[in-house]
């Protein structure tokens, strides 16, 4: 049974329209993320879900329990604030017990539970503090604590590591991962970072003007985009994107970019040419392009080029290359003999690239890979 | 200063007096005696038998304020208290809530009224004092209590003012994060929004308190029972056609602003401990 529902929602702010017909369903323990750049809806849409916001149409839905016109207090749910929103009046085990005594618990099984709480996030010491006194770290975790000082049905959090330093950012990610898989809660998660969203969600919603382009899982996103938004956003560094054109009939297919020519298995479209003629944009993941000195040797298809520009980070080297005009990143081994405005040779596999239709973005490939024992063994699927 | 001295390179000079900055303390210091004057003939005129109204060296007395502690001036002194008192509470709990109202809630022409209650705040109570010695008189409430309750609605809007501006600044995830927790409006109020901008409901109250407990007219004319009139009217009293009473004026003086003293040390410690919106949010 699905564990949430969103059904044809929309939300307004006076006449702008923040979220567009969203459909979807999360299923229960999955861990789901919302991904999208700023002013995308994705905020929204889990303020609906927590009762903060009210949709202007359509219907939400948790368990079998209609909460479009719930309250926040009676949707079982909590949250993290991007902000935290921790009380500052309060110490840390008062900001931890805040809930379970508005519920009206007994004050035996609140301390015993605040502790177990304390314990589990490593916060026993600092109980007595108040929150101004934490580091931005510790803060975050009395967040956490205080979203898992009871079982709710679904935990949402709002961006919660996007105050934190990268490195702290890394250690959160893996221990939210960890609570959520011993907790076995549905989880809503909330990012601007598709990093985040690729290692943390089971399923991924993509983001964009108030609505989803794609709801799947990371491995379906990244190699069967539903269109060129998604295939940029995901991934680091962005997927290159050069103009090219589909020309021929049949199985005959020939594709044009970069200055060549080169004939394309036909096969791999969705549909069948239906034009002489089809203007479309390749895509290239850097990662898929690979210096000649360094590549397999599947990679037949080869272009050549001048450095415009080195990128260092260490275990790699992402190097802008400027093919006819078009600056391509391209990934090449790490601290390669290369110097700017050198000509550099690059090759690539053709069954890595990915096509999509000029005037819409719309990926315009069939499904690169059936998907795998890995994508379908989810953990509602096991219980 | 030995592990200074065994720095490298040379001291930087950093003159720390210039004639300016002397001149300038120096004209500051002259202004501030100047203010400071009236109180210390206040302190000086209060102890002497001689009082009047030069500043000059005390023949010692405390006969002065054996007269600002008789009964009369004393039951006065506890007017003002019951005054002040009952004009802060109904002052300073409806402002609290419709400060709360007006910095939370979507109201049409917020700003419009918003901007009336500003305005209203600079109307002089004087003006208003004609209609209502009338409408008292046709309660036939020209009593303490009734007066307190009006100047307690005298100071609401500048109070209402002040305290809308702490909630402004309380962010609002505390609320929703409350509201998730099944926090109901009542204790949300109480359990969060009071303590956070208790500084501002504090400043409110001691406006409404000084609004009140300085007041000259209204309790005068309002007020028909002699007994019921409170200290700034008592004070008056101390004035008769002939004769000034300086050195009772200034002893009563004294012991009519003790109250407020304390409020204001009272209060000092507690705006000192109460802003605490550090660690809120990041």
């Amino acid at each position: 049974m699905p564990n949430v529902r969103f059904e044809h929602v929309s939300k307004l702010f006076g006449d702008h329209v923040a979220i567009r017909d969203l459909n979807f369903e999360i299923k229960e323990g999955e861990f789901v993320v919302f991904v999208g750049p700023s002013g995308c809806g994705k905020t929204t849409t889990l303020r609906m879900l927590a009762g903060l916001e009210t949709p202007s149409y359509g219907k939400v839905w948790i368990g079998d329990k209609d909460v479009t016109l719930a309250p926040p207090g009676e949707r079982d749910i909590s949250m993290v604030f991007q902000s935290y929103a921790l009380f500052p009046h309060m110490s840390v085990y008062k900001n931890l017990a805040f809930g379970p005594e508005v519920r009206g618990m007994q004050k035996s099984l609140i301390s015993e539970r605040v502790h177990q709480v304390a314990e589990m996030l490593d916060l026993g010491k600092l109980l007595h503090r108040r929150p101004s006194e934490l580091s931005g770290g510790q803060r975050q975790r009395i967040a956490l604590g205080r979203m898992m000082i009871r079982q709710p049905k679904i935990f949402l959090l709002d961006e919660p590591l996007s105050n934190l330093d990268a490195a702290l950012r890394t250690t959160m990610r893996s221990e939210i991962m960890e609570l959520q898989r011993r907790l076995a809660v549905t989880t809503v998660y909330v990012t601007h970072d598709q990093v985040e969203a690729m290692t943390m969600g089971d399923r991924i919603a993509v983001f964009k003007d108030g609505s989803i382009l794609q709801i799947d899982t990371p491995r379906q996103l990244y190699q069967n985009p539903t269109n060129k938004f998604v295939a940029c956003f995901v991934g680091s560094p962005k997927m290159n994107i050069l103009p090219g054109s589909l020309s021929g009939r049949a199985t005959a297919v020939k594709l044009g970019f970069a200055g060549g020519s080169i004939a394309f298995d036909a096969g791999r479209l969705a549909q069948p040419l239906a034009l002489e003629e089809r203007e479309v944009e390749v895509g290239i993941r850097p990662q898929d392009l690979h210096w000649i000195k360094d590549a397999p040797s599947r990679c037949g298809h080869r272009l050549g080029g001048v450095v415009s520009n080195i990128e260092t980070t260490g275990p790699e080297t992402y190097v802008v290359v400027d093919i006819q005009g078009t600056s391509i990143v391209s990934k090449f081994p790490s601290f390669p003999d290369i110097k700017f405005g050198q000509t550099v040779e690059l090759a690539l596999d053709l069954d890595d690239i990915y096509l999509f239709d000029r005037a819409s973005g719309d990926n315009i490939l069939g499904n690169r890979d059936k998907p795998t024992q890995a994508d379908t063994k989810l953990p509602w699927a096991a219980g | 200063m030995s592990q200074s001295m065994s720095l490298p390179g040379e001291p930087v000079p950093v003159r720390v007096l210039s004639p300016g900055k002397v001149a300038v303390n120096l004209l500051l210091i002259l202004c501030a005696l100047f203010f400071l004057s009236p109180m210390i003939w206040l302190l000086v005129a209060s102890v002497d038998t001689q009082a009047s109204q030069q500043l000059e060296w005390p023949t010692l007395t405390l006969h002065q304020f054996e007269i600002a502690f008789n009964r009369n001036n004393m039951r006065a002194l506890g007017n003002s208290l019951m005054l002040s008192i009952v004009a802060t509470c109904v002052a300073t709990i409806p402002s609290s809530i419709a400060a709360y109202s007006f910095s939370r809630h979507k109201i049409p022409g917020k700003n419009g009224i918003l901007l009336s209650i500003l305005f209203l705040s600079g109307v002089p109570i004087s003006i208003l004092i004609i209609p209502i010695y009338q409408i008292f008189q046709w309660a036939d409430c020209l009593s303490l209590i009734p007066t307190a309750v009006f100047l307690g609605v005298t100071a609401m809007p500048f109070e209402i003012y002040v305290i809308k501006n702490a909630i402004d600044a309380i962010p609002l995830d505390l609320e929703e994060a409350a509201r998730i927790e099944q926090a109901s409006i009542v204790r949300i109020l109480v359990r969060v929004i009071a303590p956070l901008c208790l500084p501002g409901i504090m400043a409110a109250a001691i406006y409404g308190f000084i609004n009140t407990w300085g007041n000259f007219l209204p309790p005068l004319v309002l007020i028909t029972d002699t007994v019921q009139q409170p200290s700034p009217v008592a004070i008056f009293g101390f004035m008769t056609a002939d004769v000034v009473n300086y050195g009772a004026i200034a002893a009563y003086s004294l012991v009519y602003s003790t109250p407020v003293i304390i409020l204001y040390i009272v209060m000092a410690r507690l705006f000192r401990g109460g802003f605490v919106l550090g660690g809120a949010v990041k």
